[in-house]
């Protein structure tokens, strides 16, 4: 075999920063915002059962500061999920799928078709409720390269599942 | 007695007999190890009704012991069937593993003194996939051992355009045997410090035990003694602090030995294979396929005896969460050539292009490792009114700075049309060779300073783990992403 090796332009390669992102289904937000909700509701209530017979003389000074922290908290977590949300997007190209996802820290992953491994779609409570599902991409680099798309409908997720699958079995 | 009929392991196989013995012992170190505090206090406090009573329940865990063992033996078996490979186990609780012979992906023997002493090796063979579990044999004859590795591989391996190059005709060629001179300049130069840790640990952990063995009196005593002397004659902690160098130096020194007695390092048709150790032999070979990337280091007394210890990172199953590391601790120049040539074959064709991180690399680093914990220290020693440490911190923030800045200039990345190329360390220098086709994909990370200064990390994931290219100016990682997933996807 022949060691071929043409020069490649650097401006001609295929670029990330062209693509356009699809963006997650609106009700992800809600899904998301419902979750938040849950979670820190829970926290608090264990806070406000548990704490007053430790601090028993000064509880209510406590009950304050944990109501002002939580709120705080809460709504900072609200900010930072709808901040999340218009960031994150997704990509499908000829050859790979890409992923943008996080706001302070931000964060976008490329996992060619060639290397996945199998596709999953979950749903958990919340958002069957919705109608919207997670897409899980696997590939043999372990958690850090698996994707995790979470708020597609599921119709859509199904079509693209079908779509990769398809794409990886081709590639590899 | 020997079938050379591959069918045999179609059929239900049983381990060596030895293989009952060994998970005996198992049980019993394990019983030793959680009850040893409580047989000194035997040893040293007899009492007559609690000894009768403890006896009793020795002689009940001996005999549960030995029928668990002997159960455990004729109920487990292994097979292939329909291309997998079975194993069964268990007694009180059956369970069945079984794994697919095309996700092998190592096969790897070791050896304790009792294998030896029975001519029994045990089997440990290692899998991919996101459903991976590690599957192990305890105890079985060498040969039949040997005998099963090559007809998993066969199975396993399907006819590639490589494989049909060299049938058979490529014969194992040894790279590297270790030699006493060899084994004392690796012994010499491996981490002592990490030794006295363990020394450490190992005297901490055995006063606990005797606090709790002892009741306090005794230990309070000893503490008061001891401690006394300590104080006034500090002579004495010189003393010890010597012997632990020593004895640490000396255990290192041994146990390198020990562990790399009469290594064999050598090239065979499908990639690599490692053989050493003087009581447990252990053995390892890699299939060049599953070598993710290679890295080898070297730090000052290495670089000064001319020696590199040498990494081939493996794929691994991550729901084993174990990566399966080769390790040839001395290796030479000559021998790191030749792992380069069949890692990266076409090295030598390209020109390679050098890149560095950003400044803002080193002022990171030197914020992080330098400046803030002087500044933590400093303020711990105003609160506890001790200045004897600043004399230190005003050495430590200059040190810091020189070396940090060392780091950052003497990290390269270098790239070529096949592979990535990292050289860092300043201290310890590592270089890590990886392909790209290797790389399972990429992701290009920024925190919020990053975000300020338009740089970023770049993360390039294989199955064995992943390599960081940090603080990249973004006009120059944007490229590189590009530029690797055209190499990655073509």
């Amino acid at each position: 075999m022949i060691f071929e090796n043409r020069q490649i332009p650097v401006n001609e390669l295929p670029q990330v920063e062209d693509v356009d992102f699809h963006p997650l289904a609106p009700a992800a937000l809600k899904v998301r915002y419902m979750a938040n909700a849950i979670l820190w509701g829970t926290f608090f209530l264990m806070c406000l059962t548990i704490l007053p017979p430790v601090f028993s003389s000064w509880w209510w000074l406590w009950m304050l500061i944990i109501l002002v922290l939580g709120s705080t908290l809460v709504f900072f977590f609200r900010w930072l999920i709808r901040k999340r949300f218009e960031v994150e997007g997704f990509a499908l190209r000829q050859r790979d799928v890409i992923h943008k996802y996080g706001y302070l820290w931000r964060g976008q992953t490329v996992v060619p078709f060639s290397r996945v491994q199998h596709v999953e779609i979950t749903q958990g409570p919340i958002a069957k409720r919705f109608g919207l599902g997670t897409i899980r991409i696997f590939t043999a680099g372990g958690s850090s390269s698996d994707l995790n798309i979470s708020g597609i409908e599921m119709e859509e997720a199904h079509r693209i599942k079908s779509f990769i699958v398809q794409k990886a079995e081709k590639d590899a | 007695m020997r079938e050379p009929e591959e069918s045999v392991y179609f059929r239900p196989n049983r381990q060596s007999p030895v293989a009952i013995l060994l998970i005996l012992l198992r049980l019993f170190r394990f019983l030793f190890r959680q009850f040893w505090p409580v047989f000194l206090v035997f040893i040293f406090r007899p009492k007559r009704a609690t000894l009768y009573g403890m006896i009793w329940i020795g002689v009940v865990l001996a005999l549960f012991s030995a029928v668990n063992s002997i159960l455990s033996y004729f109920y487990s078996v292994f097979y292939i069937s329909e291309g997998e490979l079975i194993l069964e186990s268990g007694w009180l609780r059956r369970s069945r593993l079984s794994v697919p012979l095309d996700r092998i992906q190592t096969i790897s023997f070791q050896q304790t003194f009792i294998h030896r002493l029975f001519n029994t090796v045990s089997v440990e063979i290692d899998t991919a996939g996101s459903k991976g579990s590690e599957f192990s044999l305890t105890a079985i004859e060498q040969t039949r051992a040997h005998e099963l590795r090559e007809f998993l591989l066969d199975q396993r391996i399907e006819p590639s355009p490589e494989a049909i190059e060299d049938p058979e005709s490529f014969k194992e060629k040894v790279l590297l045997q270790l030699h006493i001179p060899d084994l004392l300049k690796i012994g010499v130069s491996q981490n002592h410090l990490r030794t006295a840790g363990i020394l450490i640990a190992i005297a901490l952990g055995f006063l606990d035990n005797l606090e709790s063995a002892f009741g306090d009196t005794v230990y309070k005593e000893m503490e008061k003694t001891l401690g006394g002397y300590l104080e006034t004659m500090w002579w004495l902690s010189l003393a010890l602090v010597v012997t632990l160098v020593f004895l640490s130096f000396l255990g290192t020194l041994v146990l390198s030995v020990i562990r790399n007695y009469d290594l064999r390092f050598s090239q065979t048709a499908q990639g690599f294979h490692v053989i050493a150790g003087l009581f447990a032999k252990r053995e390892q070979s890699a299939n060049l396929k599953k070598i993710q990337f290679i890295r080898w280091s070297a730090h000052p007394i290495q670089r000064w005896l001319g020696m590199f210890s040498l990494q081939m990172y493996q794929a691994a199953g991550y729901a084993i969460n174990k990566k399966k590391t080769i390790q040839v601790p001395g290796c030479y120049w000559p021998q790191l050539e030749v792992v380069q040539d069949v890692y990266f074959p076409k090295i030598r064709e390209s020109e390679w292009e050098w890149h560095g991180p950003s400044p803002h690399f080193f002022s990171r680093r030197f914020l992080f490792r330098g400046l803030l914990p002087a500044i933590i220290v400093s303020g711990l020693a105003l609160l506890t009114r001790d200045y004897h440490v600043i004399p230190l911190l005003i050495l430590w923030i200059p040190a810091a700075f020189f070396w940090q800045r060392k780091v950052y200039r003497t990290f390269f990345i270098g790239l070529h049309p096949e592979g990535l190329q990292l050289q860092e360390g300043f201290f310890t220098r590592n270089t890590t060779h990886l392909l790209w086709k290797k790389i399972q994909g990429v992701s290009l990370k920024q925190s919020p300073y990053q975000q300020r200064h338009q740089i970023a990390n770049l993360l390039l994931h294989t199955a064995s783990g992943d390599i960081t290219l940090p603080y990249l100016p973004l006009k120059k990682a944007k490229p590189i992403r590009d530029f690797v997933l055209f190499q990655v996807e073509k």
